[in-house]
C-alpha cells in the first residue's frame, strides 16, 4: 500500500466546551490526488486538518496513513508524513530568520548539518525566496510569509501538503504565484479553502463539508458547477464560473 | 505612534541588531554570556551602599554596544523603561534607613545610599543585558544556554516566553487601534474599558500561542531541537571571557574610582 494514501473512516469529533465539529466523515485519497475541502465557516475543515495531523483525536472513527493507522501513540512517527502549512503564516513562523525557521523541521528529524542546509536550500528555491533566508519573518510580505510557511513543510519532505485557506490575505498576483506554486508539487495536497476558484485550478476532485458532514464528494468540475449543492453548503459559484464574468 | 507600537519596534530593533557582522558578533554566544553573568555577579558582590566603586563597571555594556556597532539610542531608551523598576525596588530604602552617615564632605541618610546603589547596579546590569541582546539575540542566548548543558526544557520556555511577549504586544497593539478607531475623542481606553480589554487581549494571546505550537509540534514531533549556528569555542572566546573576568576581579579588588580621585586631587603620597 502507498504510504500516499490517507483514509478517513467514520470520524466524529466534539470540542471539550461541546460544539460538534465533525459528526462521521469517511473519505479515501489517493497517491498524488490533489483534492479541495470546501465548505461554509464552521463546517468542519480546520478540524478536519488537526484530526488527519493528530494534533486533535477523534472522538469516534479512525484515520489510515498509508497502511498505519493514527494514534497517539505513533502520531509523532506517523502524523510526520503529513505537512501542514497553517491558515495564518505568522503562527508557522517562529524563529528570527526565515532560513533557522526552514530548517526547524528538519533539525528535529534528526539530520545531519549538511543534509539540513540542503533541505533548507531545496525548500526555499522550491517556492522561489531563497534570497529571504537571512529575513526576519516579520519583515516579509503576506505573499512572501505564505512561500515561508510553505517551505517550513516542504523541508521536511512529507508524503502529504494539508493547507489550510492558502490564499487568504494573498493580493491577486501573490495568490496565482501560490497557484504556480503548489501546480509545480506532485505531492498529495489537501487544501481546505472558501477559494472556490483555486480549487478549480489545483484540485481534480473536491470534498463539500456542511455542518461537520460530506455533503458530496466527487470530480471538482462536477461540483463547482452544481448551485443546488453549492448553495446547501452555504456556498456560492466560483467568480470564474459566476455568470457575470461571461 | 502610541508607546505600545514603539515597544514592538524597540524590541525588534534590538533583535535586529544582533545580526549585524562584528567581530562581537561572531564570538561564540556562550562566551558571551558567561561574561555578562560574571559581571552580574561581581556587581552583585559589592556592599548595599557602596556607589562610586560601581562606576567604572559602566566600561562593559558601553564596550559592548561600542565594540557591536550598537546604537546607543535604542539601549537607553528600553534602559529608560526599566528605570522605574529600578527606582521602585530602592525606593523604600530611604524610609527604613534613615541613620546618617558621611558621603564626601555631606551628611546624609544611610538609606539614600542604599537607594542610589541599587539604581547603579540596576541600570549596569539592564544597560549589559541589552547590549548582551543586541550583540547575541535571543536564538544566541538560547544557544549559549544550550551549549552549557542546561535543561533543553527550560531554554524552549524562555525563547517561548520571549515570542510570546511578542504576540502579546501584538495582540495589544490590534485591540487598542480597533478601540480608537471608533472611540473618537474619547483617545485612551477609560478605567472601565480596561478589564474586558485585557481580558479579551490574553484570551486572544493564549488562543495564538496555542495555534503557534500546534504548528511548531507539528514540525518539531518530539525531537525538541531548535536550529542555531554551530560555532566551536575558540580561543577568541576564552580571550574575551579571560579578559573580561580579570578586568572585573581587578575592579572588584582595586577602587580604581577613588585612586583616579585622589590622583587628580594630589591626594596620592
Amino acid at each position: 500500500m502507498s504510504h500516499h494514501l490517507i483514509e478517513a473512516r467514520d470520524l466524529h469529533y466534539t470540542y471539550p466546551d461541546g460544539t460538534p465539529g465533525l459528526g462521521g466523515v469517511s473519505f479515501r485519497i489517493e497517491h498524488g490526488q490533489s483534492v479541495g475541502v470546501v465548505g461554509a465557516n464552521g463546517a468542519g475543515k480546520s478540524t478536519l486538518l488537526l484530526l488527519l495531523t493528530g494534533i486533535l483525536t477523534p472522538s469516534l472513527g479512525e484515520i489510515y496513513i498509508g497502511d498505519a493507522r493514527l494514534t497517539k501513540k505513533n502520531r509523532d512517527r506517523i502524523g510526520g508524513r503529513l505537512g501542514m502549512v497553517f491558515q495564518d503564516p505568522d503562527d508557522q513562523l517562529f524563529m528570527s530568520r526565515v532560513g533557522d525557521d526552514v530548517a526547524f523541521g528538519p533539525i528535529n528529524q534528526g539530520l545531519d548539518p549538511d543534509r539540513v542546509s540542503r533541505r533548507v536550500t531545496e525548500a526555499l528555491q522550491a517556492v522561489g525566496i531563497s534570497h529571504l533566508k537571512n529575513r526576519p519573518p516579520f519583515k516579509l510580505s503576506a505573499g512572501e510569509k505564505r512561500a515561508a510557511a510553505i517551505a517550513t513543510v516542504l523541508a521536511m519532505e512529507p508524503d502529504m501538503l494539508l493547507l489550510d485557506e492558502p490564499s487568504s490575505w494573498l493580493d491577486p498576483k501573490a495568490r496565482r504565484r501560490l497557484i504556480k506554486i503548489l501546480q509545480g508539487f506532485s505531492h498529495t495536497k489537501i487544501i481546505t479553502t472558501h477559494d472556490l476558484d483555486l480549487v478549480l485550478e489545483i484540485c481534480q476532485r473536491t470534498i463539500v463539508l456542511s455542518r461537520g458532514r460530506v455533503l458530496a464528494d466527487g470530480p471538482t468540475a462536477s461540483l463547482l458547477t452544481d448551485r443546488k449543492l453549492l448553495d446547501e453548503a452555504g456556498l456560492e459559484l466560483p467568480l470564474s464560473l459566476h455568470p457575470a464574468a461571461g | 505612534m502610541s508607546s505600545l507600537v514603539q515597544t514592538l519596534y524597540e524590541l525588534r530593533r534590538i533583535d535586529e541588531l544582533s545580526r549585524g557582522d562584528s567581530f562581537l558578533h561572531r564570538l561564540h554566544p556562550a562566551a558571551k554570556l558567561l561574561t555578562t553573568l560574571a559581571f552580574l555577579a561581581v556587581l552583585a558582590s559589592f556592599e548595599r551602599h557602596q556607589i562610586i566603586p560601581l562606576l567604572p563597571f559602566a566600561v562593559y555594556p558601553i564596550a559592548l554596544a561600542a565594540w557591536g556597532d550598537v546604537p546607543f539610542r535604542p539601549i537607553m531608551r528600553r534602559l529608560m523603561m526599566a528605570e522605574p523598576l529600578i527606582i521602585g525596588v530602592g525606593l523604600l530604602n530611604p524610609l527604613w534607613e534613615r541613620s546618617a552617615v558621611a558621603f564626601g564632605p555631606w551628611q546624609i541618610s544611610a538609606g539614600w545610599l542604599v537607594f542610589a546603589s541599587i539604581a547603579v547596579k540596576g541600570s549596569l546590569a539592564v544597560s549589559a543585558a541589552l547590549a548582551l541582546t543586541a550583540v547575541t539575540g535571543m536564538d544566541g542566548v538560547a544557544a549559549a544556554l544550550r551549549a552549557m548543558k542546561v535543561p533543553r526544557l527550560m531554554v524552549m520556555e524562555i525563547q517561548m516566553t520571549y515570542r510570546y511577549l511578542y504576540l502579546l504586544v501584538e495582540e495589544a497593539m490590534r485591540t487598542i487601534n480597533a478601540y480608537r478607531l471608533r472611540a473618537g475623542r474619547a483617545g485612551n481606553p477609560k478605567p472601565g474599558v480596561w478589564g474586558p480589554m485585557v481580558g479579551r487581549i490574553l484570551i486572544r494571546t493564549v488562543d495564538r500561542a496555542e495555534r503557534i505550537h500546534q504548528a511548531m509540534s507539528l514540525r518539531e514531533r518530539g525531537g525538541g531541537r531548535f536550529p542555531g549556528r554551530v560555532i566551536k569555542f575558540a580561543w577568541k572566546d576564552a580571550l574575551f571571557l579571560c579578559g573580561w573576568i580579570a578586568l572585573f576581579l581587578f575592579l572588584r579588588l582595586f577602587d580604581l574610582s577613588s585612586w583616579l580621585g585622589a590622583l587628580v586631587l594630589g591626594g596620592l603620597p
